[in-house]
């Protein structure tokens, strides 16, 4: 056999963040594992686990008994595995082994490794390259290696500590070439110097002093006390702030306190020295918060986003219905596995106990921040209650088990009716959660074109799963999905949420960024915020007299057209309901948005666009440099045209996103610093069932769901409706202080029974 | 003054006869001179009610009798345009069923969800109610049902213009020899029936009801309770789904041209055509004159319509099915499904020709009649929690969550429900050949006890008795000798539905069960 290549599987692995000593068991979930049960939570279930001993081995495998998330008062951390495999020349996909390596004559000494991670969180925000933090190391041995974040702006020999890697030592039972990616302990680090806030000790008295050893930022380097980015991320001013907290309650004042986390992505690359050449693979791994409800899917996950890159938006006319018909119903059941954990009444915009809607945080309060129009529940106030809600979904779902063709394709959002804001265009279906663009959630073009096939299709009896076609280098699906032994379900994609506004485990707005060389735009609009320094070499000019591509900055993309003729727009308009009419709607425009658009998430606007890599398409930009959102007008023309090579999304023959459009730390840099304090501030209606808002709920005598707010501190069945300031709830310096204690684990929709907070708290 | 039995009717028909002897039959335009105006009025809204259910249920059995499963994928789409289309038009009759609901709530007489009241409605049936298969001859009959007065359309009735947005379908010309045809095959067939006398336009009945409600002298304003708004279904609880798109208007309220459709601009492609469904609510006089025209409208023509909405009225969507089907051979497009299914046996023997029973007598046909039974426990479910929604109406605010919403949402999923069933019962074999069908059998009553915990302990009581069936379904399919019903059942996907149905039903009596507590009725949660 002749090793051609290597693979390391899985190309994308997710850790998850928690300071407890052992990693989390490997676990799995089964739907309709209780026939009589079929609309239950999915079951979770314990899968054999990789246990490593200190010499850097797999010492044994065992199935755990019970799943414990939390160890004490510390969350168990997920470590993921990454396997190497080996192309043959049969282009098959094998593990590569001590064994095959032997083979060739190679021992596990001609491997090594490069891991290079980093946070990009402050950079995003100040632009100043020297608050890059980042770790590289390259190694061969089965030494547990620490990842030390360094940071030019650090403290001498300060570090954060980003986990650690390790290559396993293979053994008799276990001889596959594999790496352990142990993430961090989910700490948070700051300056090394503070002044504490006017009063602080009166008003703030919880005020979280980050210990001495994580004091590490020098203090007059800019990320402690900055403010106004220039270049601002959406949502604005994500990062820890001074109080008072959160800043659209205090005028927009948003001054940083300097916090960093220990959140990270990046590559990870594996080296085979064979005769006179070098093999290499590489991976991307990213750490993210923990998945708090391990046992429910979001709506739109990681993996439907990556499943469209692959494959488009359209299905394939060949796909056979009972396929199709088999995902169009988990898309209908990951709907009602959202809405079970979002209060429904708030988030529709109601008054609560009659508390007026617009005090608390909902979708409808941030349209009415963002369009200056009157708030007013999305549905009719007195309809939506959590249970009723959540059991026309089962009922849906129910009535498509029975084989009925799916019947609310019209009721689906598509991607460029998100920010249609008339109640026709807010009621559509996902309601009430917010998409990557910040404006109403929509499914991917491939989900909504599942559900139109599935109505489209002959009847389906049998819904069943695609087979699985086997691990191939050419199946990117398959290496995507990958189950690497000893990984539990939420280190794949399928538990990585995807409406990123700015996402949980990765901000996936940020690989498209640069998917026309030359070009970067910014992650959540249209303007044109960088280009490369041969720009004008790789960009060309399809008009004589039209700028050239290095003045681009400062203009905005308008619309992409394709090798077909079809003209893919990036912004689409905002509407709203007319007043005086309910029958008629108006175009939303603020004095910052005079044209009232609004623009497209990239995901679902340059879907069209991958299968153009390597080939050139005309893209249109502003004529001129462009603060607001511009419409795309040929008469008078304010536009020009430029060709633009695509790039490839994925690393060739991989499928591990192609290190041109996104270098270490980018996956993540759009994300909150710290973390933690996107818990306070993005709420539920983001991701319902990665982060939840309604949790132990259950039935009053009055018929309507009564629980608990998953951030309130005691557990009363009566639910406390966020206001940011309420101090029932959780606040930002309790979460920066004892995060892993605060936030529960929930487990079929109530707090996880083994959580010894929980358990502390009921007493 | 109230007329006397010899007053003639607008039409000027005088009744025959006179004096005690005289034939009090409701006719035509006239009431019986044993009513006020006002009843006379309730009756006839209340007949229109019924016509919209019954229209509305024989439309969906039409529809789920349309077999989409053709191999041809053009035929296929032509077929799923069709069954598409008549599902509009059927949740577009619920949306009148529930305004002339609202319409008899605004007169403070009580909703009604039957399907007939002989004989006080046969002057106003369209045509004999009857379940069947979709065929040229039930198409003639929706036809028949729906279509506009002829005279009304080469010229729109008076004070009113079409709007060249709201371009007809077809042309007059068309419209008129569909009409022709349609009655000439209709006398064919019923040949001893007078055609124009014992088959009724839709429309009839509403252009009497417009003209009553619209006489200040015979309907007084004191008739009409503008408190009962509240009270009335809304159609942003019941149609929110199925709106318009909204037209674009400037800052200043005018529609911007640019948006508006060209004349000439070509309709949407059939398949495509959403339903429009329209509950209107109505305070006043003027506005349940605007909704029943409005209704009116919808059924049959754009002549009465006030705006322009470009979706096609109920008769030009059952013309065009019907001008599609006969070019096509019609052979496989429907399943084999019966007329007028039963599940009763003692029903079948009193009308043997008319009705098909499905029965228990053999095996092969044990999982249908059971389903078949099944589909009419949640088909009363549905008519209950309608009713209810109205009564819970009076008691509940409406800008906070409330039992009355969640209501209705039960019902909703009840269509579901029916959906669902109604989908595998078509594929449920009957003994001797051909495939069952949804048998929408009226229970003997639709009244609501007169107490709000005795309403819920009648929901709980029907959804036991849905469970008993589901379980009965499971025991024979484990049983001896009912080999057929496990094979059934599993065969079309039945069994993965029931315990989905089954589950969904536990947590229903949980949620009852706290309701009824809630009431103070605790030693009554348990059944």
């Amino acid at each position: 056999m002749t090793i051609k290549q290597l693979r390391i599987l899985p190309p994308f692995a997710i850790g998850r963040l928690g300071s407890a000593s052992e990693p989390m068991d490997n676990y799995s979930f089964e739907v309709d594992a209780n026939p009589d049960d079929p609309l239950g939570y999915r079951r979770l279930k314990a899968e054999p686990t990789l246990i490593v001993n200190k010499n850097g081995e797999i010492g044994s495998e065992r199935t755990p008994t019970t799943l414990e998330f939390k160890r004490g008062k510390k969350i168990r951390p997920v470590a993921p595995f990454l396997e190497v495999f080996a192309v043959n020349e049969k282009d098959q996909l094998v593990p590569l082994t001590a064994g095959l390596l032997k083979k060739h004559g190679l021992t596990v000494k001609d491997i090594s490794w490069q891991v290079s991670v980093s946070n990009r969180k402050v950079v995003r925000r100040t632009e100043n390259p020297d608050d890059l933090v980042h770790a590289e190391i390259g190694f061969s041995d089965h030494q547990s290696h620490t990842l030390k974040g360094e940071c030019n702006n650090f403290i001498d020999g300060a570090s954060i500590d980003f986990g650690s890697v390790r290559f396993i030592r293979p053994n008799e039972k276990f001889p596959e070439i594999r790496l352990r990616f142990t993430p961090a302990a989910g700490l948070i680090y700051g300056p090394d110097r503070i002044k504490l806030p006017p009063r602080a000790k009166e008003l703030y008295p919880d005020y979280y002093r980050i210990p001495k050893q994580r004091q590490i930022y020098k203090h007059d380097k800019g990320w402690y006390g900055f403010r106004d980015a220039k270049n601002e991320t959406v949502p604005p001013s994500l990062y820890a702030i001074e109080p008072p907290a959160p800043s659209w309650l205090y005028n927009n004042v948003a001054i940083s306190r300097g916090y960093l986390d220990d959140a990270c992505d990046g590559l990870v690359e594996v080296h085979l020295k064979v005769k006179d050449r070098t093999l290499s693979a590489m991976a991307r791994i990213c750490a993210a918060p923990p998945a708090m409800a391990p046992d429910s899917l979001f709506v739109r996950t990681l993996a439907d986003d990556l499943e469209q890159v692959i494959y488009g938006p359209e299905i394939a006319p060949n796909e056979p219905p009972a396929v199709t018909v088999a995902r169009a119903q988990d898309i209908v059941r990951r709907a009602y596995e959202t809405v079970r954990f979002m209060n429904v009444a708030v988030m529709n915009g109601n008054d609560f106990k009659g508390r007026p809607a617009l005090s608390l945080d909902s979708m409808p309060q941030e349209e009415a921040a963002d369009t200056e129009r009157a708030i007013r529940p999305v549905m009719p106030a007195g309809t939506v209650d959590t249970h009723a809600i959540m059991t026309l979904h089962q009922q849906a779902y129910a009535a498509l088990r029975a084989g009925a063709a799916p019947w609310f394709l019209r009721l689906l959002r598509r991607p460029d009716e998100a920010a249609d804001f008339t109640d026709r265009g807010r009621r559509k279906m996902p309601a009430l959660m917010c998409g990557a663009d910040n404006n109403y959630l929509a499914l991917t073009w491939r989900q909504i074109d599942t559900i139109k096939k599935a109505t489209l299709d002959r009847p389906v009896v049998k819904p069943h799963t695609a087979p699985a076609n086997g691990l191939t280098p050419k199946n990117l699906s398959a290496q995507i999905s990958y189950e690497a032994k000893g990984n539990p379900i939420c280190s794949r994609p399928v538990t990585s949420v995807a409406n990123c506004c700015p996402g949980l485990e990765v901000d996936f707005r940020a690989v498209w960024r640069r998917m026309f060389r030359g070009i970067e735009l910014r992650e959540h609009d249209n303007l044109v915020v960088d280009l490369s320094e041969d720009c004008d070499e790789v960009v060309e000019r399809l008009e004589d007299d039209a700028l050239r591509p290095s003045d681009l900055k400062g203009h905005r993309l308008l619309r992409v057209v394709l090798g077909t003729g079809d003209a893919l727009l990036m912004m689409t308009p905002i509407w709203g309901p007319a007043s005086s009419d309910t029958e008629a709607k108006i175009s939303l425009t603020t004095s910052k948005n005079p044209n009232g658009l609004a623009a497209l998430e990239w995901s679902n606007a340059l879907a069209r666009v991958l299968p153009y890599k390597g080939s050139r398409l005309r893209c249109d930009f502003t004529a001129e440099p462009a603060a607001a959102h511009q419409p795309f007008s040929e008469h008078p023309k304010n536009y020009v045209s430029f060709s633009c090579e695509v790039r490839s999304f994925f690393e060739e023959d991989t499928a591990v996103i192609s290190s041109e459009l996104a270098a270490p730390g980018e996956l993540t840099q759009g994300l909150c610093s710290p973390w933690q304090n996107d818990y306070r501030e993005c709420s539920c209606y983001y991701w319902a069932s990665a982060r939840p808002d309604y949790v132990n709920v259950d039935l009053t005598a009055g018929g309507l769901s009564a629980g608990d707010n998953w951030m309130q501190r005691e557990r009363t069945k009566t639910y406390v409706a966020d206001d940011y300031a309420d101090t029932r709830l959780i606040m930002y310096d309790e979460l920066f202080a004892n995060w892993e204690s605060v936030l529960r684990f929930q487990i079929g929709g109530k707090d996880d029974p083994l959580d010894s907070d929980a358990r502390d708290k009921k007493k | 003054m109230p007329k006397s039995a010899n007053s003639t009717t607008p039409k000027g028909r005088a009744l025959a006869g006179s004096g005690p002897t005289a034939d009090l039959s409701p006719i035509h335009n006239y009431k019986r001179p044993d009513m006020t105006p006002r009843d006379h009025l309730v009756m006839m809204l209340t007949a229109g009610a019924q016509i919209e259910h019954a229209l509305m249920v024989q439309y969906l059995y039409a529809a789920y009798s349309i077999d989409t499963d053709q191999a041809s994928q053009e035929i296929r789409e032509k077929v799923k345009g069709w069954r598409a289309n008549i599902l509009s038009v059927a949740r577009e009759e619920m949306g009148h069923l529930l305004t002339v609901q609202n319409v008899l709530v605004l007169l403070g007489a009580p909703v009604n969800f039957g399907r007939q009241m002989l004989p006080w409605d046969h002057e106003f049936y369209p045509f004999p109610f009857s379940l069947e298969p979709l065929s040229l001859e039930s198409l003639e009959c929706f036809i028949y049902a729906e279509m506009p007065r002829v005279d009304s359309i080469r010229k729109p009735a008076p004070g009113k213009q079409r709007s060249k947005s709201a371009a007809p379908r077809f042309s007059a010309a068309k419209q008129e020899q569909v009409i022709q045809e349609i009655t000439g095959r209709l006398a064919k067939r019923f040949p001893k029936k007078n055609i124009a006398h014992d088959m009724h336009r839709v429309g009839e009945l509403y252009d009497e009801i417009i003209a009553l409600i619209s006489d200040h002298e015979k309907i007084p304003d004191s008739a009409f309770d503008e408190a009962s708004f509240g009270m009335q279904a809304a159609g942003d609880d019941w149609a929110r789904g199925y709106k318009p798109v909204p037209k674009l208007v400037d800052p200043e309220g005018t529609i911007v041209k640019a948006h508006r459709p060209a004349s000439g601009t070509p309709h949407p492609a059939f398949a495509d055509q959403d339903a429009y469904v329209q509950v209107d609510r109505a305070a006043t006089r003027a506005e349940a004159v605007k909704a029943l025209r409005a209704l009116a409208a919808q059924g049959e023509a754009l002549h009465l319509r006030h705006n322009d909405i470009d979706e096609p009225s109920h008769f030009e969507r059952f013309v065009q099915i019907y001008e599609e089907f006969k070019t096509l051979k019609s052979g496989n497009l429907v399943h084999a499904v019966p007329r007028n299914p039963t599940t009763r046996i003692d029903f079948h023997k009193l009308k043997p020709r008319r009705t098909t029973y499905i029965g228990v007598d053999h095996h092969d046909e044990v999982a249908a009649h059971y389903f078949a039974q099944l589909f009419n426990q949640r088909y009363r479910l549905l008519l209950s929690y309608l009713s209810h929604s109205f009564r819970l109406a009076r008691m509940h605010p409406l800008n906070e969550p409330s039992l009355r919403g969640m209501v209705m949402h039960r019902a909703f999923g009840e269509m579901y429900n029916l959906k669902a069933i109604a989908g595998l019962l078509v594929r449920l074999p009957r003994h001797g050949g051909g495939r069952a069908g949804p048998p929408f059998e009226m229970p003997y009553t639709l009244d609501l006890p007169h107490s709000e915990a005795d309403i819920w302990l009648l929901h709980r009581d029907l959804i036991a008795a849905s469970q008993k069936t589901c379980s009965e379904i499971f025991r024979l399919a484990k049983a001896k000798d009912y080999e057929a019903v496990n094979r059934q059942i599993v065969g079309t996907g039945g069994d993965v539905y029931l315990r989905t149905l089954m589950k969904i039903d536990v947590q229903t009596v949980d949620w009852i069960n706290k309701i009824v507590a809630g009431h103070g009725s605790n030693e009554r949660t348990s059944p």
